[in-house]
């Protein structure tokens, strides 16, 4: 799929617009920030993640993966689907402290 | 930490087919999912009729009647425990499932677990598609089917494959106009002062209250990738897919996945392989094994067929 880079498409949008081009809406991780890492060296879906946060938050990069995917191989040719997917790691689903504390910690995992 | 011999993971059509299996057999099994009601996809897609039940003792029908139906067929098992409005939010050693309502958290402890976790929409960001107005098909529906809310009088839909149009006729049937379509995320802008009032597709402007996301969906397997289970890109499933075999078997022991959680497919394809994933996890013979692949090879389309049986030759992200 051809995808415009983020420079090309954020030349059109004035500032506050450009700042709120999420690509990670739960991290708030504009298109710009996503760029300027993939362009400073973080080229597979974990380097921007540990990099920006994209893919940190609720959803836990489901909704921004794919794109991180296209920007990685809009910007250095990598075809975006032979990266691997993010490391997914506990809780897939929002879990109160509260719950959590009171569960058995000589049973619990 | 509860034991038991099979733990479902997900309510939808192939979470309903394996818990059924498994508990048909007599394993003691726990059917988990994080609505209210069980059925999954069949309580938002309204659309959805069933036609192949794939293998499952079900009268055909809309939907929702199949969903109820089913929820009915459930509750006859003495050996099968549900637990609606609880997440399952990790996948640790041994299998221990962590799971979690509003108030409590708990550990089970299965010998098999099946995931069948169902999809996620499929987004891909625009400018403004964080604006309230935009969001996606599934978003729509839900709205809608579930909890009886219009959201929208005036739509945009970006996307123009099976999701869209299930997703046109829903809006229609709602009395609502679709005034545009583009199939291009890259050519689409929306726009307003804390709300969406306005979309341009290219050079057009549209005045609307809604823009629905309808790009397709993909397997939504995260607790799979919890137990490190191996994955790779396959654009004919959906996305990320986790390896596994017909029966839903994935690189690590005792973790099966089934349903649109191991690729999208059709309602009578996710169900014959929630049963057959479901006969497997509780050790079910040879004879009913057999029956239930011979099902599901008949339900399966070619392209689903070829790309799972092309599952295992593909490396890791390769």
């Amino acid at each position: 799929m051809e995808r415009d880079t983020a420079d090309e498409r954020t030349d059109t949008m004035d500032a506050t617009e450009r700042v709120r081009d999420y690509i990670c809406r739960c991290e708030e991780i504009s298109r710009a920030d996503v760029a300027e890492a993939i362009r400073e060296g973080n080229v597979t879906l974990n380097d921007v993640k540990r990099r920006t946060r994209a893919g940190m938050g609720v959803c836990q990069g489901i909704f921004c993966l794919r794109a991180v995917g296209l920007m990685i191989e809009a910007q250095t040719g990598t075809p975006a689907n032979s990266l691997e997917p993010m490391t997914a790691r506990p809780p897939a689903r929002l879990v109160t402290l509260g719950s959590l504390a009171a569960l058995n910690p000589e049973t619990g995992p | 930490m509860r034991q038991v011999d099979v733990a479902v993971v997900g309510g939808g059509p192939a979470g309903i087919a394996a818990a059924i299996a498994s508990a048909e057999i007599g394993a003691s099994t726990i059917l988990i999912d994080e609505h209210a009601n069980i059925g999954g996809q069949l309580r938002w897609r309204i659309g959805l009729t069933l036609k192949d039940t794939g293998g499952l003792d079900v009268e055909p029908g809309p939907g929702l009647v199949v969903a109820d139906a089913l929820a009915g067929r459930l509750s006859q098992f003495d050996n099968l425990t549900i637990l609606t409005g609880t997440v399952a939010w990790g996948l640790f050693d041994d299998n221990v499932i962590g799971i979690s309502n509003d108030s409590e958290a708990d550990e089970i402890k299965p010998d098999s677990v099946i995931l069948a976790t169902g999809s996620t929409d499929i987004a891909l960001p625009f400018p403004g598609w964080t604006l309230p107005g935009v969001m996606t098909a599934r978003a729509a529906q839900t709205f809608m089917h579930v909890h009886r809310v219009l959201p929208g009088r005036t739509w945009v839909i970006l996307g123009d494959g099976e999701e869209a149009d299930e997703l046109q006729g829903d809006l229609e049937r709602a009395g609502v106009d679709v005034i545009a379509r583009s199939a291009n995320p890259d050519d689409i802008r929306a726009s307003g002062t804390n709300r969406l009032t306005h979309v341009e597709i290219g050079a057009d402007v549209y005045e609307a209250d809604a823009l629905a996301i309808a790009l397709g969906r993909q397997p939504d397997a995260e607790l799979a990738l919890h137990a490190q289970a191996k994955s790779a890109f396959v654009s004919d499933l959906g996305g990320f897919t986790v390896h596994r075999d017909e029966s839903g078997r994935t690189s690590e022991p005792g973790v099966f996945i089934a349903g649109d959680a191991a690729g999208i497919g059709s309602l009578g394809e996710v169900i014959a392989e929630g049963r057959l994933a479901g006969l497997s996890a509780a050790g079910a013979s040879a004879t009913s094994l057999d029956a239930a692949r011979k099902t599901l090879e008949e339900i399966s389309s070619d392209r689903r067929k070829n790309a799972i049986a092309n599952l295992w030759t593909i490396g890791t992200g390769v």
